[in-house]
């Protein structure tokens, strides 16, 4: 009965840890855009670019050092030059981010912050982040409500 | 005819009253608008997120983990509603520390008071 019961806990650690190293490697941002869906792992958002940027936030203590794909990189890959982004979290909470901030200095698509891979607990796996330290038109409320973390999907409406 | 001779005393009296009180309510306005425009100034700059939404926004993770627990969920499912709601939850006890404080009543302020206050015990 023990090793019945331990086998069973076996099983369900070992499926629950390849749950999550699949979705680690698999896709983390979905892109939609007049209707055709296009999906980006890691692999993928590192290549369109990466730039860094050392900014403290109101939401971390001391200046951070964030890792990621700027915004305009991904706008330009996926060729859009109108419209506002919808950003979605994984809890479904959604903001706006008009298409006038993917700019050069402007947001990035943090992926790593320190360095270190962003997990789900802290904020991750992509966490919108601007240069607020290096910009003070930045540093207001509707820059920080645009702030989004734990963001999986970018929806684009005309 | 000579007008300023045609004034009288109480008239002359009135209407310097009249220019002061002008005076003194375009001055008040004055300083009020500055002051307006200051506040706003200040306002436009935050320092830190909104206690209120991050706190609600706690509690609504929450209560998804909670009912996804109950109700029976997969366990990828229900690990990742964790996550979210321990992001959710560190944010608050980090940088806030309001749950030591208030929201009576509420089953994930009791809770998280009951955590918390084990923590610091220990």
């Amino acid at each position: 009965m023990l090793l019945r019961i331990l086998a069973f806990l076996a099983v369900i650690i070992l499926t629950s840890s390849l749950g999550t190293a699949a979705r680690a490697e698999g896709v983390i941002l979905t892109v939609t855009i007049g209707g055709e869906t296009k999906t980006y792992d890691r692999q993928a958002l590192e290549s369109l670019g990466l730039e860094t940027i050392k900014t403290a936030t109101i939401w971390t203590e001391g200046v951070q050092e964030f890792q990621g794909v700027p915004l305009y990189l991904l706008t330009d890959a996926i060729g859009t030059e109108t419209g506002t982004l919808l950003a979605t979290a994984i809890n479904d909470y959604t903001v706006e981010i008009p298409l006038s901030d993917a700019t050069e200095g402007g947001p990035i698509l943090a992926m790593r912050m320190n360095g270190e891979i962003m997990s789900l607990r802290d904020k991750g796996p992509l966490w919108v982040i601007y240069p607020y330290d290096q910009n003070a038109a930045y540093r207001s409320e509707v820059t920080y409500s645009r702030s989004i973390w734990q963001l999986d999907r970018i929806e684009v409406t005309q | 005819m000579d007008v300023a001779s045609n004034i009288n005393p109480g008239a002359k009296v009135s209407r310097t009253l009249l220019v002061m009180a002008g005076l003194v309510s375009l001055s008040a306005i004055m300083f009020l608008t500055w002051n307006v425009s200051r506040e706003i100034t200040a306002l436009g700059t935050a320092t830190s997120d909104n206690v209120e939404w991050s706190l609600s926004q706690t509690e609504v993770e929450y209560l998804e983990f909670a009912r996804r627990a109950h109700l029976g969920s997969d366990l990828t499912e229900l690990r990742r509603r964790f996550d979210v709601f321990y992001c959710a939850s560190s944010d608050n006890l980090e940088h806030q520390r309001c749950f030591p404080f208030g929201g009576s009543g509420s089953s994930l302020i009791e809770f998280m008071r009951f955590q918390f206050g084990g923590a610091s015990a220990a």
